[in-house]
């Protein structure tokens, strides 16, 4: 200690006003406004009167005559309800199997010491980098012949494909942070695997279960490729879906309506997201603590 | 998606190209085939993320 404590005088020129502002503030004031501007003309644009939004003349970053006629004719001319009520349904019911189905792997890989654990971990992996737009073909074909084209279960079947790989890769490195000796532990006391998981694993294990849970979600929340193949009538579809198939007429883009739609598809994520934040980022970067 | 491939089909990728030609077109193996050109593709970022990112002395911030 004795050695770093003239260094850190010694640096403390460094930290002058001006060069923070520089080196710190300036970055990341960019980084903010590159953030959040879309969302700054999302809003703007949605609330925006056509005439606005139409005009060449004026400041096309304000809004003079606020208007929710967007809003009015997204809620009462469009199937909008709808859509958000699939995407609530269709999204968590799919996070919450494949929750389930990936803490069972997870666990099992991580602990269970079977041959070809390794494999089998590696293997799922390289399933989740297998993007969606190369599999909605061929699952195309398999939804189409089980008969559920067309509806929400076409959807909560077909997500947990990239739900599972995605959760079960987050949660083995979770789980191999939670030492082993707790597990050693209440196997001399005489539990069961089942019981070790239930009551000592999971219980730890929660921070990861909702980083987990809400990554899945949000990229459930989002999908759009399968939800754009797989279901065609109106009330089926997905939010992001429908927005853009029913919002854009031929070559006449219904702006305000479009954003005002994404504005309202967004809020409920951030409002569950706000929730969490803390588990949310202890999940990613941290452990149990010995 | 937004602007559909259009106009000319000059915004046009891979995913949006091969959805119009297998889905709405009803080419189900043309479609396939599209995507099934992306993979070599995918393969080498696949590859260079496993092995090039793998290395420890570059994650610590020294040289190779």
């Amino acid at each position: 200690m004795a050695a770093a404590t003239p260094d850190a005088v010694g640096m403390e020129y460094l930290e002058s006003v001006p060069r923070k502002l520089v080196t710190v503030y300036l970055p990341l004031g960019i980084f903010v406004f590159v953030l959040l501007f879309p969302f700054y003309w999302m809003a703007i644009t949605s609330f925006k009167p056509n005439e606005e939004l139409l005009s060449r003349e004026g400041n096309p970053f304000w809004v003079i005559k606020p208007t929710l006629a967007h809003f009015h004719k997204l809620l009462f001319e469009t199937a909008y309800p709808e859509w958000l009520w699939n995407t609530v349904i269709v999204s968590v019911v799919a996070t919450f199997a494949s929750l389930v189905a990936a803490v069972l792997a997870a666990y099992a890989i991580e602990r269970l010491r079977f041959s070809g654990s390794k494999q089998v971990g590696l293997s799922i992996f390289l399933a989740y980098l297998v993007p969606p737009s190369i599999l909605f073909i061929p699952l195309a074909a398999i939804v189409f012949k089980l008969g559920l084209f067309d509806t929400r279960w076409a959807l909560i079947l077909t997500y947990p494909t990239f739900l599972i790989p995605f959760s079960t890769w987050l949660l083995m490195g979770y789980f191999r942070s939670i030492p082993y000796e707790l597990e050693e532990c209440a196997l001399i006391d005489g539990a069961t695997r089942w019981q070790i998981l239930v009551k000592i694993v999971l219980p730890l294990a929660v921070p990861g279960l909702i980083s987990a849970g809400i990554f899945a979600f949000t990229l459930s929340w989002n999908e759009f490729i399968y939800a754009l193949t797989f279901v065609s009538s109106s009330e089926v579809k997905t939010v992001p879906v429908g927005v853009v198939t029913e919002l854009v007429e031929g070559d006449v883009y219904h702006w305000g309506s479009l954003m005002a739609g994404a504005l309202l598809g967004s809020l409920p994520v951030a409002f569950v997201y706000s929730f969490f934040v803390e588990y949310y980022v202890s999940g990613l970067t941290g452990s149990v603590k010995e | 998606m937004i602007t559909r491939g259009g106009p000319l089909n000059a915004t046009h990728l891979m995913a949006t190209l091969s959805f119009q030609r297998a889905i709405p077109g009803g080419a189900l193996g043309e479609g396939a085939a599209i995507s099934i050109a992306m993979v070599p593709f995918l393969l080498a970022a696949i590859l260079f993320s496993y092995f090039g990112l793998q290395r420890r002395k570059w994650q610590q911030g020294g040289a190779d």
